[in-house]
């Protein structure tokens, strides 16, 4: 007979304090999967029904799978519409990324998508610049004819001229490169920026030296020991979404351990089993001394290393020994204690993983300590373990004939044509393969070049790059650009500040584009975008669509561009590795899984049971022997085989394609030797130190004793720019407060809440915020998120402040109910006039310098977290107002605030 | 009053041990349910205890509970609010008079006054979908699978078993008013090692 | 912190009771009963001598509840919806119960309003007693009538107790008095001070039932305790508008005048009266306000 709910009470209600951080006992073990736990289940294969809001309230909604692309992690998604008007976002739950291991979750940001379709402030048609750069923009429309004109004229111009590179295309988010490279390749230029210096490009470095990918794919599910190295994946991070269902199911369904290694208390760490809160920057000291110990303990897999890395162990022990934990701790601040006992236990409690992301790579030292933790993991062995530091797998998409290839065309026909830039960036940053493209204005000026067109994708990047103020001053002078085009369909303050020609784009749950992602299932799949609705403007259109016509119309790069819509294009990228029908499968699933598409025996990721997911996870595919068959194939396209044991390289001799150990081809790892590669001949090359070692950085070293160490990160409902237009997440976090540990906040007379200024020794704008005095975070380390900050981008974004760059001046407030709130210690409730700037939402930007000392030598990454600045009180602070009879009217707000001021402190 | 009901009663169970503090449930629901700016029919509390650098971070969902002695249920004037035979507590919004009282009521500000119509709101369940045998939204988009929803009478259900055989809570058990939100609490991993250095909880 | 623990009801930025429209009408219901309970038990005393008196509580009781009861129904998120409260009802719901208490409260003071009207004799003796004691028992129960309503609120610990309704009762009496003595200042020095002295009595016992509640506050329960040193820590509000405006300096200016001469406490009883109807106000808004202003979530 079953339990009454009152009986539940009596067995299972503990006095009302919810949160006793007690252990549970023995974890309780999933009962199976989600679908059988319900006789009926609550999920209803991903179908949906109205709330009679648009619809007939009950009836099922029609659904369209897409993806998703508030952030880069591109979740799949199942689009609800209603009345032709998207209702409800939820995930696809046929993406083996999204869908879980209970459900098809979806994080905040893409919930949210909906409000970028219906943003207010998006740019409803074509607009041409009237004004001077520099000053918020005025604007004249053009037709979307005249646009696609105007900049295929100018680039049929530059074609002319032969100079190619002064046609400079620079990337943001991108999710359909292969198109847009093809733009690039076509016309022949080589100036094409990405903004991954800003993001990750010394981890992809430091990675791709050691084990021949730019990232991984963590397998959390089956982990047993979980370390978050800078890599905050309860808020952010690569595979966001993806990953942390698994990483939570792997700790509470596997009784996995889970350590945050960050000098702030991210959600990461603060969930975690265990926080280590390192010194900034001194992250490799305590990687390397963790790889002493677990290779003094004996508990190191020698086997791995003396079989699969370039370094064997007897050497790579002598090469350890002198950092001992003990040197780690002078370094570092982590006790040696600690760092010997969680080197033992990520050793002993292994399958387990140690993973990074930006926090580790955002330093100048960022290349060095991605290789220390990729060490780290090849140490113990779990490379590509089930439970393990996995490798990526992909099938993606295939060639669209005829393929530009950049170098032959240039080489061919435009023998004269420079690239500077590349030159430049090449000549000071030879390892740097995923660009240093955030020195942009700094190459610009010192080379005193003029790009002839600009061309922005998805970039706002007088608004995300640091030195902001050099970006503006750069960008705004027409002798170093000349036409800037871009295709936001937001007002970001690049567009108001800069551009010239806006041509705007449709949200991404208007547009049609292909994709593929790592898969966190270690089983390869590919992905679509398309479009929900119909463009809610006319006047705006898929950028792809955009980019098509203008292709059509530049002499003599047409021949690239036969297809006629980006469909057919998509349609023959598909099927040129998938096989017949699969585009129509593909667009109908949204996702294609596996690697062909065979309509006789395909089934979809839902479709398949748990025994055939389990089946198809890819694991120890380095170790995989190349079957006769693929030999043979290889041979036939070309590629270059080594006498004996080595490398097998493709046929231009550059990509690894496998590896012949002891006579055997094996997959291998695409590192120039096809093995793990502890020691770098790459690196050793361009004067690098070749092997995983800790190197202080310059900036951090000369760190004064007043200042602290500026460190930046994202907030869990925000992306870095693009999401703080969205109401639903700007509503949750608006201010930007920054960071400031209790004792250090003491010391310097700083209470919670207090107005206080950052300064650097860069530029002469004071950084203004509120301070958020907390006991997570390091005492020489501040953290402000570069998640909010926006001037411009609509009124939500900027919140009411219609601040101009240099413009101080307020907007007229929208439904911003949280500019009415009252803050922790201003008694009178009004925001504290700090000569008319807001507090609310301001980014480091204006204070973090850029140049060649903050850019990794190696990886070409800024060095974001390493800003020394200086912290004081705000001379503008409220002074406290007595409080008066007079407030009678507000005296809500009054007495709430009395009440709220001794709440503020102790609440999270 | 449901008591003891034998027939379907709908519940949520959310295990703190699983939530990542995202807010998609947040959100989510403001989606679905259109929800205005400034109000939240579910959110997530942030806690931070400890000194550096022994500090803690916990995620805390909170939703109506749905509870079996609605307070709000009986301060209504109108009997526009009322709970339904399986346990969901709801509004008629074209009976409220927007009196408030039931929000005054609520012990967990579960309600907030709708702008447009001037009548209280609140979480549903999703009533709308759970009718038609779809979850409600907060709980498919949960990361962490966090909230757990079904039938508490139901022996077979997650829910009834994770309340069977966890140490489950709820809030505020003293006020009387039977909440049918029951929370299981976050707990820190520990490793043999770290219990042999004397260290964790 | 904020930002990342969103404001909410209860968190002192959304009080569901919290517009001065609904505190006013407490206010205006409480002294509008009062005035009445006073103006009917002085007749039941001494008809003739306190005639004046009479007159004057009989015609503001039903003015003061009136418009009290127009601007509470002007809060109301449907103000139409109102009217539906007379036919959807709910017999848990002290909330319901106030339609029908002060619906035929209204009805019996303006009856008697008219009846305190017409010339002497126009209306027979029972049938005036008849309607006034219909009236007194209506008047004496909607008192405490709004505490009681506070009080069946679950949710808000401050209220949940029997002080509450207790300690609105002595304020819609006091404030009753209050303006009842504002409006008799044409009355004979003797009327006023008695007056006066039932002023002084309702406000001591007034002001021992708030000692009470609010020194046991601390020891209660933890909303308890929160509610009540958000209006502890209020200087202005409770310690001199409320306790030392509103409470204590009239009741000592009280005592002092009426043990007096009595022409001479006319003047003073006048200001005393201002003094508690601004205190009786504070009051109420303080209890009212308070006790919305602790965070409901963890």
């Amino acid at each position: 007979m079953p339990l009454t709910r009152r009986q539940f009470l009596k067995l299972g209600a503990a006095s009302g304090t919810v949160l006793a951080l007690e252990s549970q006992g023995p974890l309780v073990k999933a009962f199976g999967t989600h679908e059988t736990l319900y006789g009926k289940p609550l999920q209803k294969d991903g179908a949906d029904f109205s709330g009679g809001r648009l619809g007939v309230k009950g009836s099922e909604r029609k659904f369209v799978n897409t993806t998703c692309l508030q952030c880069g992690v591109t979740d799949g998604l199942r689009v609800y519409v209603e009345d032709d008007r998207i209702v409800k976002i939820e995930g696809n739950p046929k993406n083996p990324n999204t869908h879980g291991p209970y459900h098809v979750p979806i994080c905040a940001k893409g919930q949210a998508g909906v409000q970028q379709v219906y943003d207010p402030f998006r740019i409803k048609e074509p607009l041409l610049r009237t004004n001077k750069r520099g000053e918020p923009g005025q604007w004249r429309r053009i037709s979307w004819e005249d646009a696609v004109d105007e900049v295929a004229k100018r680039l049929t111009e530059i074609r002319k001229s032969g100079d190619l590179g002064r046609f400079c295309f620079h990337q943001g988010r991108n999710r359909f490169a292969p198109f847009t490279k093809r733009f690039t390749n076509a016309f022949g230029t080589k100036h094409y920026f990405s903004h991954t210096s800003i993001c990750e490009s010394s981890l992809k470095v430091g990675y791709e030296t050691s084990f021949g990918q730019d990232l991984d794919a963590a397998d959390a599910a089956h982990s047993k020991y979980m370390i978050e190295w800078g890599d905050n994946i309860y808020e952010a991070a690569y595979m966001h979404n993806p990953l942390i269902q698994r990483v939570v199911a792997g700790r509470v369904d596997n009784g996995a351990k889970m350590v945050g290694v960050d000098p702030r208390l991210s959600n990461t760490c603060g969930a975690a089993d265990e926080w280590v809160p390192v010194k900034v920057g001194t992250d490799a000291a305590m990687i390397l001394a963790m790889c002493q110990v677990i290779m003094e303990e004996g508990l190191a897999d020698t086997d791995f290393i003396n079989t699969w890395t370039n370094y064997p162990a007897d050497q790579l022990q002598a090469y350890l020994k002198e950092f001992t934990p003990e040197w780690a701790e002078d370094i570092c601040e982590i006790p040696a204690k600690t760092i010997r006992r969680l080197a033992i236990e990520f050793a002993t409690n292994q399958p387990g993983y140690a993973r990074a992301y930006n926090g580790l790579s955002n330093h100048w030292n960022g290349t060095y300590n991605a290789r220390c933790l990729a060490l780290l993991n090849a140490i113990v062995g779990n490379i590509d373990k089930k439970g393990g530091f996995c490798l990526m797998k992909f099938t993606g998409f295939g060639e669209v004939k005829p393929e530009p290839d950049v170098d032959k065309i240039v080489a061919e026909n435009f023998p004269d044509a420079e690239f500077p830039i590349k030159e430049d960036a090449e000549e000071h940053y030879p390892l740097a393969h995923h660009g240093s493209d955030h020195l942009l204005p700094h190459r610009l000026q010192k080379l005193n070049y003029q790009m002839k067109v600009y061309m922005l994708h998805q970039f706002n990047p007088c608004y995300v790059n640091p030195d902001r103020k050099l970006w503006i001053d750069t960008l705004s002078q027409e002798k170093y650009a000349e036409f800037i085009v871009d295709f936001t369909p937001f007002l970001s303050e690049t567009a108001s500040l800069v551009v010239d020609l806006i041509i705007p784009d449709v949200t991404y749950l208007e547009r049609l584009q292909i994709n593929d992602m790592p898969p966190v299932e270690n089983f390869p799949f590919v992905h679509l975008y398309q479009p929900v609705v119909e463009p809610v403007y006319a006047g705006s259109r898929s950028m792809y669509d955009t980019m098509l016509a203008i292709a059509k119309k530049v002499k003599g790069i047409e021949n690239y561009f036969a297809f006629d819509t980006i469909e057919d294009y998509c349609q023959e990228s598909t099927e040129a590795v998938w096989g017949p029908g699969s585009w129509e499968r593909l667009k109908e699933d949204g996702v294609l899984i596996g690697d062909k598409y065979d309509p006789e025996t395909y089934k979809s990721w839902d479709e398949l049971t748990k025994e055939e997911r389990d089946s198809k996870r890819q694991f120890d595919t380095f170790k995989k022997a190349i079957p006769a068959n693929k030999l043979a194939e290889m041979r036939t396209k070309g590629f270059q085989f080594p006498k004996g044991d080595g490398p097998i390289k493709d046929e231009k001799g550059k990509k690894t394609k496998g590896v012949i150990k002891g006579g055997v081809a094996y997959q291998g790892f695409g590192t120039g030797s096809g093995i793990f590669e502890i020691f770098s001949k790459e690196l050793e090359e361009k004067g690098f130190d070749p092997m995983p070692v800790y190197k202080p950085s310059p900036g951090l070293e000369d760190m004064a004793d007043d200042e602290l160490a500026l460190i930046t990160g994202k907030w869990n409902v925000h992306t870095q720019s693009r999401t703080a237009n969205c109401s639903w997440l700007t509503e949750i976090m608006h201010y930007n407060p920054v960071w400031i540990n209790t004792k250090t906040a003491e010391d310097l007379g700083i209470e919670d809440g207090d107005v206080v200024e950052l300064e650097s020794a860069y530029g002469t704008n004071k950084q203004i915020c509120r301070a958020h005095v907390t006991e997570g975070i390091h005492p020489k380390a501040v953290f402000l998120s570069m998640s909010l900050g926006h001037w411009e981008y609509g009124d939500v974004a900027s919140q009411g402040s219609g601040v101009k760059a240099d413009d101080w001046s307020k907007r007229e407030e929208g439904d911003l109910w949280w500019k009415k709130r009252k803050w922790p210690g201003d008694a009178t409730g009004k925001e504290p006039n700090v000569k008319n700037k807001p507090i609310q939402g301001w980014s480091p930007n204006w204070i973090q310098p850029a140049d060649d000392d903050r850019t990794d030598p190696i990886g070409g990454e800024y060095a974001w977290s390493e800003t020394p600045v200086k912290v004081r009180k705000s001379g503008a602070s409220a002074a406290a107002v007595p409080l008066g009879l007079a407030a009678v009217a507000a005296g809500v707000s009054v007495l709430a605030k009395s009440k709220k001021g001794k709440e503020g402190k102790s609440d999270g | 009053m449901a008591e003891n009901n034998s027939g379907k009663q709908w519940g949520m169970v959310i295990d703190m041990r699983r939530c990542t503090g995202c807010h998609a449930c947040s959100v989510a629901c403001k989606s679905e349910n259109e929800v205005p700016l400034g109000d939240f029919r579910t959110h997530v509390r942030y806690f931070e205890r400890g000194t550096y650098p022994q500090v803690r971070r916990v995620f805390m969902p909170i939703i109506c509970n749905h509870c079996d002695d609605p307070p709000c249920v009986r301060a209504c004037p109108t009997q526009a609010t009322y709970k339904r035979e399986d346990g969901i507590v709801l509004v008629n919004d074209k009976t409220c008079i927007g009196c408030r009282a039931c929000m005054v009521a609520c012990p967990y500000g579960a309600r907030y006054l709708h702008p447009r119509t001037g009548t209280a709101d609140k979480c549903t369940y999703c009533v709308h979908k759970l009718d038609e045998g779809v979850a409600p939204a907060c709980v498919n988009t949960c990361q962490g699978h966090a909230r757990i929803f079904g039938d508490l009478n139901d022996p077979a259900s997650e829910v009834y078993n994770l309340i069977r055989n966890n140490r489950v809570t709820v809030l505020k058990p003293d006020l009387g008013t039977e909440p049918q939100v029951y929370y299981i609490s976050a707990s820190i991993q520990t490793t043999k090692s770290e219990q042999e250095a004397g260290r964790g909880v | 912190m904020p930002g990342f623990n969103i404001p909410l009801l209860g968190d002192g930025l959304k009080m569901p009771w919290g517009d001065i429209r609904l505190i006013i009408d407490f206010f205006l219901g409480g002294l509008g009963v009062g005035a009445f309970i006073i103006a009917f038990v002085a007749r039941l005393i001494d008809k003739e001598r306190y005639q004046g008196v009479t007159k004057a509580g009989a015609y503001i009781a039903p003015v003061a509840v009136i418009i009290g009861l127009l601007l509470l129904m002007s809060d109301a998120g449907v103000p139409i919806r109102f009217l539906t409260t007379f036919f959807r009802t709910h017999a848990a719901s002290a909330t319901s119960w106030g339609t029908f208490l002060q619906g035929f409260l209204v009805v019996f003071l303006l009856i008697y309003a008219w009846v305190a009207s017409r010339p002497e004799g126009a209306v027979s003796e029972s049938a005036e007693l008849a309607i006034g004691w219909i009236a007194l028992i209506l008047a004496a129960l909607t008192a405490p009538y709004h505490g009681y309503v506070m009080a069946t609120m679950t949710g808000r610990e401050f209220w949940s107790n029997a002080m509450v309704p207790t300690l609105f009762m002595t304020i819609s009496i006091s404030t009753g008095i209050a303006i009842v003595t504002i409006f008799s200042a044409g009355e004979a020095p003797e009327v006023q001070v008695s007056l006066g002295k039932s002023l002084a009595i309702i406000l001591g016992i007034q002001l021992v039932v708030l000692i009470t509640q609010m020194s046991l506050a601390p020891t209660l329960s933890a909303g308890v305790k929160a509610a009540a040193s958000v209006l502890i820590n209020n200087v202005w509000l409770f310690w001199i508008g409320i306790l030392l405006i509103g409470m204590i300096a009239p009741l000592i200016i009280d005592i002092t005048a009426v043990r007096g001469e009595a022409a001479a406490a006319t003047g003073t009883l006048f200001l005393v009266s201002l003094l508690v109807l601004v205190g009786g106000f504070l009051l109420r808004y303080g209890i009212i306000i308070a006790g919305q202003s602790t965070q409901l979530t963890p």
